[in-house]
């Protein structure tokens, strides 16, 4: 007997929800799918897959979904994680086929109402960063020395008034490391990615470039977000 | 074939979602004989919310050796970037460029998408027009709504399918399989019913619309794409009946899609079913141009609710006729969302609902609303319609006093909890060919700004007023009734930059009156003119099955501000019902 069954058949019916965590890549053209339309995605793929999860009380109720940091638009990632509460068990089989093809389910876990919520699980998120260049030694080494001898580094952004405001990303980043192809310079990155402080592994790179006085916009970036560190 | 390289332009383009394809229920299919581009002259949320897109993706994608792949026109941004980089406009599924298709299918919904259609040909690699065109270029179909005046498009086209395409476009495919020999196929091609080969018509001939005579067993998908980004309405549409019983004079809908024909509820229990599971989708629209006058509404709508409640579906109708009965069905709804109420009393006096036989009293919409008041619901948006044949400047005044009555009695409901928030939404009425007022001239630029000014005066300040930019309105009523003299003149404007020109922000004024003048004439020649009921009128060779004299004879009763019964209380004899001896309702 499965484990909502289970709970039905002693006598809880109703509302015994059990929380799952599911671990899935995002790759391919799905990098050109944003964080909210990724949301909305979810949802109607755990319909189809007949999964019925916990809604919110109150006059306009809402699926109680929790995901993982925002990735950034045209990043694809190797671990993202989804948290929800479901009153019947999830058929993975089920799940995978009603999924697009960019999503991979890495696994599934039932945890306890406990478990440490992701928001505190995740600190950081490793990433690699491959940028598509004529003389990618030269530039690895160019785009090293800047950021092992810069004391701090800035990007602007502009605040809810629409303000510009610089922000010093340094303290931002736990270590970084330079490497190169023939083709590319990959920068191997571990970043903060608390939802307060989530850095954005292109604006990381922007803020090299704007450094060495290159123009960011006219390289080709791809992203990979390989792991996630407590 | 296969462009690969644009990975690099998608990074640089806003909202790339949009080219990419791959969404959940879009078609994969390998080696088919027959490549069909569906193409929507607008963009991506726009084309993807459009249900006969929908089925017909469906249906010709179901036919063996048919691939149907979806094109929408790009925004600018990414249009620049193609031909920057000698890239061809391609299609979603296989990024296949739109010249190696063997058909180009647009959907022509709406007059001013005629300068998309050129700019997506263009991007294309198709020469604009239809004579310029040789036998390795695709075929070029139109088809949709204003395919029943196709005259001041038919250039560029090579078919034009004129009425509902379920069938016609069947037969046109099955028909290529046989003879892919460009001349001799369009030649056997204009046989089909509903087919118009501008190229090969003969003076004197007529075109019959093509029609469904059975909705139970017409194709309908099971299955459509998920889009990821949000289209415009971003719901699975059910549609529940096709035509409309009522007969408002403006409403060329109303017509052109005689006789109301409606599916049986088990038939659409069956559908929903299927889109439900194969979507995922949270939220049905029952969609028909009246759909409070399908008959089996209430036991649809209980079913899919009851077998769908602890998915959270909600259940949506597009729009409701005033009648007080309908707030029942509302509020069943509203148990799962909040939702506005959106009716179309379209005139705010009595005679001028009469002129427009709208079949409803000053009473009926009371009572609809009092009845609406006192179920809580706060959120109402009403549309009404200017500019309309016989209308005074007291006609535009009573909308006013429409709105005070409806705000008075809100404020008399003793139990309210809110402010009501209320909507008007007026537009210019736009003569359409086919209805009895395809006779009638649009009033002038003038007329409609005065008119507008009174609107503003005449509806109180706390109510929210919307209404359209007039110039849209005169270049829609052109191209409506427009005649073979408009090609010139579209492809004159799409030459000096004209596109997307049903939105406002990239409406040019000075390029269309420019693109006119070039060719000779002005907008108000075709806006302004009025027909004699003894004219030939461009669209005469378009047989919709609605008589003409039926027309004349409502645009006379029209003036005397007389009334015409509805399909289900009476046959007013407009010609239908000489299609399979009568019509038959289920009421």
């Amino acid at each position: 007997m499965s484990h909502a069954a289970a709970a039905a058949y002693n006598g809880l019916m109703e509302d015994v929800y059990l929380k799952y965590r599911i671990c899935y890549q995002k790759t391919g053209n799905l990098k050109y799918i944003s964080h909210l339309d990724m949301q909305r995605m979810f949802q109607r793929a755990l319909r189809r897959a007949g999964i019925e999860i916990e809604y919110s009380k109150g006059f306009n109720p809402h699926p109680k979904l929790t995901y993982s940091p925002p990735l950034p638009l045209f990043a694809e990632s190797l671990e993202e994680y989804i948290d929800l509460s479901s009153n019947n068990d999830i058929n993975t089989d089920k799940l995978k086929k009603s999924l697009p093809e960019g999503i991979a389910i890495n696994s599934i876990e039932e945890i306890s109402e406990s478990s440490v919520p992701l928001s505190s699980l995740i600190s950081f998120a490793e990433y690699n960063i491959s940028i598509c260049a004529e003389k990618p030694f030269e530039l690895s080494n160019k785009l090293k020395n800047i950021y092992e001898n810069a004391k701090e580094l800035k990007i602007t952004k502009f605040n809810k008034k629409k303000i510009k405001t610089e922000k010093n990303i340094l303290p931002l980043i736990r270590n970084a490391y330079f490497s190169a192809d023939e083709k590319n310079v990959f920068i191997r990155c571990i970043l903060s990615a608390k939802n307060e402080t989530l850095l954005n592994p292109f604006l990381f790179a922007q803020s090299l470039f704007q450094k060495a006085e290159l123009n960011f916009q006219t390289y080709d970036v791809n992203v990979l977000k390989i792991k996630t560190h407590p | 074939m296969v462009n690969n390289n644009i990975e690099h332009i998608l990074k640089t383009t806003a909202k790339p979602a949009r080219y990419i394809g791959g969404e959940l229920n879009s078609v994969i299919k390998t080696d088919c004989k027959i490549n069909f581009a569906f193409a929507f002259p607008d963009t991506y949320e726009v084309g993807m919310s459009h249900l006969g897109m929908k089925i017909l993706y469906g249906l010709l994608n179901s036919m063996e050796d048919v691939y149907c792949q979806r094109v929408f026109a790009p925004e600018t941004d990414m249009a620049a970037q193609l031909k920057r980089n000698k890239i061809k406009l391609f299609s979603l599924e296989q990024r296949r460029d739109l010249n190696k298709f063997d058909f180009v299918g647009f959907s022509l919904q709406y007059e001013l998408c005629m300068t998309t259609v050129l700019y997506m040909l263009d991007l294309g690699g198709i020469p604009l027009k239809s004579s310029e065109r040789s036998e390795s270029d695709p075929i070029i179909i139109a088809g949709g709504p204003c395919c029943v005046n196709p005259e001041p498009f038919k250039d560029f086209f090579d078919i034009i399918v004129v009425g509902e395409a379920e069938e016609t476009l069947t037969q046109l495919i099955e028909l290529y399989k046989q003879h892919p020999d460009r001349k001799e196929y369009l030649n056997r091609a204009k046989k089909i019913q509903g087919v118009y080969i501008p190229k090969y018509y003969n003076q004197g001939e007529t075109v019959q619309r093509a029609l469904i005579k059975n909705m139970d067993t017409v194709y309908f998908p099971d299955k459509v794409i998920v889009p990821f980004i949000e289209p415009v309405h971003d719901r699975l549409m059910l549609e529940i009946m096709r035509g409309c019983p009522r007969g408002c004079r403006f409403c060329q809908a109303g017509f052109i899609y005689r006789p109301v024909r409606a599916k049986k509820v088990n038939t659409l229990i069956k559908q929903a079913e299927a889109l439900i599971d194969s979507t995922g989708y949270e939220e049905i629209s029952l969609t028909s141009l009246s759909a409070t006058d399908y008959f089996g509404l209430k036991s649809l709508i209980d079913d899919i609710i009851q077998k769908y409640s602890s998915q959270r579906i909600a259940v949506s109708l597009p729009s409701l006729r005033i009648d007080k009965s309908n707030i029942d069905i509302m509020k069943q709804l509203r148990k799962h969302r909040p939702g506005a109420l959106t009716f179309a009393p379209e005139a705010g006096s009595q005679r001028m609902r009469d002129i427009i036989n709208k079949n409803v009293t000053e009473k009926d919409i009371l009572d609809t609303l009092a009845k609406a008041f006192s179920e809580g619901f706060t959120k109402i948006k009403l549309y009404f319609m200017f500019g309309l044949p016989y209308e005074t400047d007291e006609d535009i005044w009573a909308i006013g006093i429409l709105v005070k009555k409806i705000l008075d009695l809100y404020n008399s409901n003793e139990n309210k909890i809110k402010a009501l928030n209320l909507t008007v939404s007026a537009s210019c009425f736009v003569p359409k060919p086919h209805t009895p007022f395809q006779f009638f001239a649009q009033c002038t630029q003038e007329e409609i700004i005065h008119k507008t000014q009174l609107l503003q005066k005449a509806i109180p300040r706390r109510v929210k007023l919307n209404y359209n930019d007039s110039t849209l309105s005169a270049l829609e009523a052109a191209f409506a009734r427009g005649d073979h003299r408009l090609n010139d003149v579209i492809l004159a404007a799409y030459k000096k930059g004209c596109i997307f020109d049903a939105w406002p922000e990239h409406y040019d004024d000075e390029k269309w009156k420019s693109a006119f003048s070039d060719c000779g004439l002005t907008i108000e020649d075709f806006a302004l003119k009025n027909f004699d009921y003894e004219d030939t009128l461009p669209w005469d060779f378009i047989d919709i099955h609605v008589d003409k004299n039926f027309f004349i004879k409502e645009a006379k009763k029209s003036a005397e501000q007389k009334t015409t019964k509805n399909c289900y209380e009476s046959c007013s004899g407009c010609g239908i019902q000489r299609l399979n001896g009568g019509c038959v309702f289920e009421i």
